[in-house]
């Protein structure tokens, strides 16, 4: 029963705290002063933003190259610079999980941009039967890419009225550049022949570039990656393979590539050979310094990847 | 048949027969869930071969995540050797303190930017409907080796499965064996992990030894048993995913393990829910007839102006329930709605019950000295479990021939103690 | 108040609420049952999002905690009913669920990437950006709020349920011959852990509440086996872990919830290794040979 007091005791102190945390917390929801750093949640938007800010501005996301927006855990570094930040800039449509949640909070602080809020949602790709069930890799679509470009160029130049200019010109630059990009994946798409268009692929990360271009994707697991499949699914997909001739398999970097062996395997047991091909990018950009290093970059990887293997 | 099917049919087999076999000892040493925290354990090894290696090449991975899979085994010893905490808590605490130092670790990765890290955590767990006939091979392997290592070890193993201290005594290396047992376990799990995932070789290890745990009290047919039910459902799982598409095959096999072993929860005989039940209710229906024979007996005894008439109105409502059952089984024989009588069987049976109870008060009585009231509630308990066996026993021990009458005994004692008792008043 | 000390109290919060409730279940050879609900939660969060068709907090903690519950009652039942051990009979129940949930996933919701790692695990470091608002006002941070109210339940649970408690940790047979509600008090232990277990796992995610479930009441274990000191002495490891792990965390920039469990293990280990020395130091001291 003693304790119990020291419980009671405890338990009042940190109630005592906890309140006093209330007052504290008013004063600090007034805006600090505007500086220019900018914090984004994954890399893509991190590039996006470095494009149309240019180099006056510090531009650093939270998720580095190659990490998982689902497995991201933040750190306390992490948490100063969320602090510190002047505006934050989230993907939104739930690729953050639950991160996405501390949006309110943030903005009591900083000036916060989601991505997703610059396209109608009908643009989005929702192949469930639940209502906010769409798909959020929607980066893949460039057209939907450019509205986000000319929307973070808006909401900055509306922040920082002096640098309007720029950002709107170094927007223009960016949109152009992707258009050519756009242009130059046509050129590239067109050397695959229409019946090999097919992306069989380990985990669907991939519908927004296939409906942009044509193509059909086919994965065993879906986009989630806690979902399992069952024998009868790596068959179908086997006699897929076979019937449709396709050349290569995509594997991606989430998930195990044990899947994609098996579908090997088992066209070779048909008597068919299928290619594994190069790895996809899907939610992160690669390393600093290699080919994939920018959206851009990222992009072209995985086009000369797909033109390679399905040629 | 379909080489895919083929495939991961034998491949589960072999793999569900290994599991099975390290979960029988696993199981008696209430580690059960050895699995779940070896997988779990794997972690920081998982995220050092890849730092150390730089690829995402599984075997890197997989050797690893067996090295730490190894340590946490180490540290549970550890832990239930130099401390009296339970195998449970032990391997609740080397699951947490391992997987916190894989989250670390995993956080550091994160922060170095390595290009290929993403999906680390789970890029080496497979899943059962891929495997291919490499595995297959593998788990070959395995399995003979699983083998090979327990019938090699088998008595020592039993031994040690039901009573260490005495193995230990008898001169069982008993450090020795532990350690190929957990060697044989680290083994199991690092190979079936990358094929089948972490939550399918939980459940392999599990479900089996529970289920065969409910049929047998032999340790051989215990074996063989548990090999058996891990078989039977990896083939049901596999099947129904062969058979229905999106129907992932772990999960289901998983499924059929868990029903299986809830099956024999409940049916299996002797140790089952429903036989355990229904043999109480047998036992109650038995103590709740012999109770009303006894009482209806005693007192047609003393009360023999009653001309053996039992009043169905003067019984209480489970009593009266009772009659219809007594009225099949021959005890009694009603005579209109409202009265009964005591049929000859019935009635020797009252008798029966009620010479036995004054037995036992008879015995306690002789034999402790303790007053034959007191031993009245005492042998409302063990009248009705008393054997003719017992019964006879207890008459030789008291150095009574069969014709002796403990009713007369008791009846004597009892207007004894009356007249002394009205006596001394 | 600082993103730090907030981080610190919520541990501590969580940890002294996990290590109260953890302590009855480390005495009655649960200890796994964090590792069971953290897994077991999967389907109910499935369910949760099937029927209501959205992404929303309220639903998957509801059918967490539903789920939470569930399977303590399983756990429970398998043991006392179908009489197999507490270990086999947890492993059985939550594999099963959680199996049930992935072919829930893959039959139904393949499409979106919805786990209990996406939607249900909070992250500590992130807890200062959860606030609860009334009336436009904002009155502190969620997770505190909820934890305190959680150890309000467990206190209020603890405090009334004291001597039964004791008894029937120690032993449910002795206590059920003095009169002792044993099924009643379990029943109503177990609900209460699954409910603070859930209710942390959305404030903190799941590693650390695993953890501190386990470690700090068995560290306690070594050093007393009196309840009423087992309890202080965890919430005294709790009180250790949570600062230290903090700011372990702090200088290696590392995972909060990894480095509290680092240290809660560690001190564990210590206890251990300190006890053997201690007990070696005593013999020597006082061996007869030394006269």
């Amino acid at each position: 029963m003693k304790n119990l007091h020291k419980f009671i005791i405890l338990a009042g102190l940190t109630l005592g705290i906890a309140s006093c945390a209330q007052n504290t917390a008013e004063d600090e929801t007034t805006k600090k002063e505007l500086g220019n750093t900018i914090l984004t949640t994954t890399s893509l938007l991190k590039d996006l933003v470095q494009e149309i800010a240019g180099n006056d501005f510090d531009v650093s996301a939270l998720m580095g190259a190659g990490v998982d927006p689902h497995l991201y855990k933040p750190t306390r570094s992490d948490i100063k610079r969320l602090r510190e930040a002047d505006v934050v800039v989230f993907n939104g449509i739930h690729l953050e999980g639950r991160m996405s949640e501390i949006k309110t909070q943030v903005a009591k602080e900083a000036h916060v941009i989601t991505a997703s809020d610059a396209f109608d949602a009908a643009n989005l790709i929702n192949s469930t039967d639940f209502e906010d069930g769409q798909d959020p890799h929607f980066w893949f679509d460039l057209s939907l890419w450019v509205d986000v470009t000319n929307k973070i160029s808006q909401e900055l130049g509306a922040l920082y009225p002096e640098n309007q200019e720029v950002f709107e010109k170094n927007a223009m630059a960016y949109v152009r550049k992707l258009k050519n990009l756009h242009v130059e994946i046509m050129e590239l798409v067109k050397e695959i022949p229409e019946e090999n268009r097919i992306l069989v692929t380990s985990h669907d990360a991939l519908s927004y570039f296939a409906r942009t271009y044509g193509f059909q994707v086919k994965s065993l697991q879906g986009s989630s990656t806690s979902a399992e499949f069952g024998v009868k699914d790596v068959k179908e997909m086997v006699d897929f393979i076979v019937e449709n001739k396709i050349p290569a398999i995509f594997p991606e970097n989430i998930v195990s590539n044990q899947a994609l062996e098996a579908l090997i395997k088992g066209c070779e047991k048909r008597g068919y050979t299928v290619k594994l091909a190069d790895e996809l990018y899907s939610d992160a950009l690669g390393e600093d310094g290699g080919p994939a290093d920018t959206f851009i970059g990222m992009y072209r990887e995985n086009i000369n990847t797909i033109v390679k293997a399905l040629k | 048949m379909d080489p895919t099917f083929q495939f991961v049919l034998v491949g589960i087999l072999l793999l569900s027969a290994a599991a099975s076999l390290v979960g029988t000892y696993n199981f008696f040493q209430k580690q059960a869930l050895v699995g779940e925290t070896i997988a779990h354990a794997m972690l920081p090894g998982i995220v050092l071969a890849f730092l150390i290696s730089g690829v995402k090449n599984p075997w890197y991975l997989l050797l690893g995540a067996g090295f730490s899979g190894w340590l946490s085994v180490l540290f549970i010893d550890w832990i239930k050797r130099e401390s009296k905490i339970k195998a449970d808590a032990a391997m609740a605490i080397a699951l947490t303190f391992f997987f916190g130092i894989g989250v670390m670790l995993m956080v550091r990765l994160q922060q170095m930017e390595i290009g290929n890290q993403s999906g680390l955590d789970h890029y080496l767990f497979g899943k059962a409907a891929a495997m291919t006939g490499e595995d297959g091979k593998l788990f070959f392997l395995t399995a003979i080796i699983v083998l090979t290592l327990m019938i090699r070890y088998h008595r020592d193993i039993k031994l040690l499965c039901f009573n260490r201290e005495y193995a230990a005594t008898i001169g069982v290396n008993v450090k020795r064996i532990d350690f190929i047992l957990s060697f044989m376990t680290i083994l199991v799990i690092a190979t079936g992990i990358k094929a089948a995932g972490i939550i399918l070789m939980a459940a392999l290890v599990i479900a089996p030894a529970a289920a065969a745990s409910f049929w047998t009290r032999k340790y051989a047919t215990f074996l063989v048993l548990a090999v058996g039910i891990g078989a039977l459902g990896g083939l049901s799982g596999v099947t129904v995913s062969y058979y229905i598409s999106g129907m992932p095959t772990g999960p289901w096999i998983i499924v059929f393990l868990f029903f299986f072993s809830l099956f024999s929860m409940l049916f299996a005989p002797g140790k089952g829910y429903v036989p355990r039940m229904m043999l109480r209710a047998k036992a109650r229906q038995k103590i709740r007839v012999e109770n009303l024979l006894k009482s209806v007996y005693y007192d047609f005894y003393r009360h023999p102006d009653k001309k053996r008439i039992l009043y169905f109105n003067n019984l209480n409502k489970d009593e009266r329930l009772l009659i219809p059952h007594l009225t099949k089984k021959g005890y009694v024989e009603p005579l209109d709605k409202l009265h009964g009588t005591l049929t000859q069987k019935g009635y020797r049976e009252g008798k029966r019950i009620y010479r036995l109870h004054c037995l036992w008060e008879i015995y306690l009585w002789r034999k402790m000295n303790i007053s034959v009231e007191s031993t009245h509630s005492d042998a409302e308990y063990i009248e009705h479990i008393i054997t003719p066996e017992v019964e006879k026993m207890i008459m030789d021990d008291l150095g009574y021939c069969e014709r002796f009458e403990p009713l007369t005994e008791i009846h004597n004692y009892l207007s004894r103690e009356n007249s002394q008792n009205t006596a001394h008043v | 108040m600082s993103d730090a000390l907030i981080i610190i109290l919520v541990g501590f919060l969580v940890a002294v609420n996990s290590g109260i409730t953890g302590a009855f279940m480390v005495l009655r050879k649960l200890s796994m049952i964090g590792d069971a609900i953290s897994h077991a939660v999967l389907p109910g969060i499935i369910i949760a999002y099937m029927i209501s068709g959205h992404r929303e907090n309220f639903f998957f903690l509801l059918g967490a905690a539903f789920m939470g519950v569930f399977v303590t009652l399983m756990i429970d039942w398998f043991n006392k009913k179908g009489k197999l051990p507490t270990d086999a009979s947890i492993g059985l129940s939550f594999t099963f669920l959680f199996a049930v949930g992935i072919i829930l996933i893959s039959a139904f919701t393949d499409q979106v990437d919805i786990d209990a790692d996406c939607v249900l695990y909070g992250e500590i470091s992130l807890v200062p950006f959860h606030t609860y608002t009334i009336f436009g006002v904002e009155i502190g941070t969620k997770a505190l709020w909820d934890n305190l109210f959680i150890l309000g339940l467990i206190l209020a649970f603890v405090g009334f349920m004291y001597r039964p408690l004791f008894i029937s940790s120690f032993n449910e047979e002795y206590g059920q011959s003095v009169g002792v509600p044993i099924r009643s008090i379990r029943l109503s232990l177990m609900i209460l852990v699954s409910l603070t277990t859930v209710f942390a796992f959305e404030s903190v995610g799941a590693i650390l509440v695993v953890a501190f479930l386990v470690i700090p009441p068995a560290t306690a274990l070594l050093v007393s086996q009196r309840l009423p000191h087992m309890l202080a002495i965890t919430t005294m490891l709790a009180l250790f872990s949570s600062v230290g792990g903090f700011f372990l965390a702090d200088s290696i920039d590392g995972s909060i919830a990894g480095s509290m469990s680092f240290v809660a293990g560690i001190m564990f280990v210590g206890v251990i290794l300190g006890k053997k020395f201690y007990a070696r130091f005593a013999r020597k001291r006082f061996s007869p040979h030394q006269l």
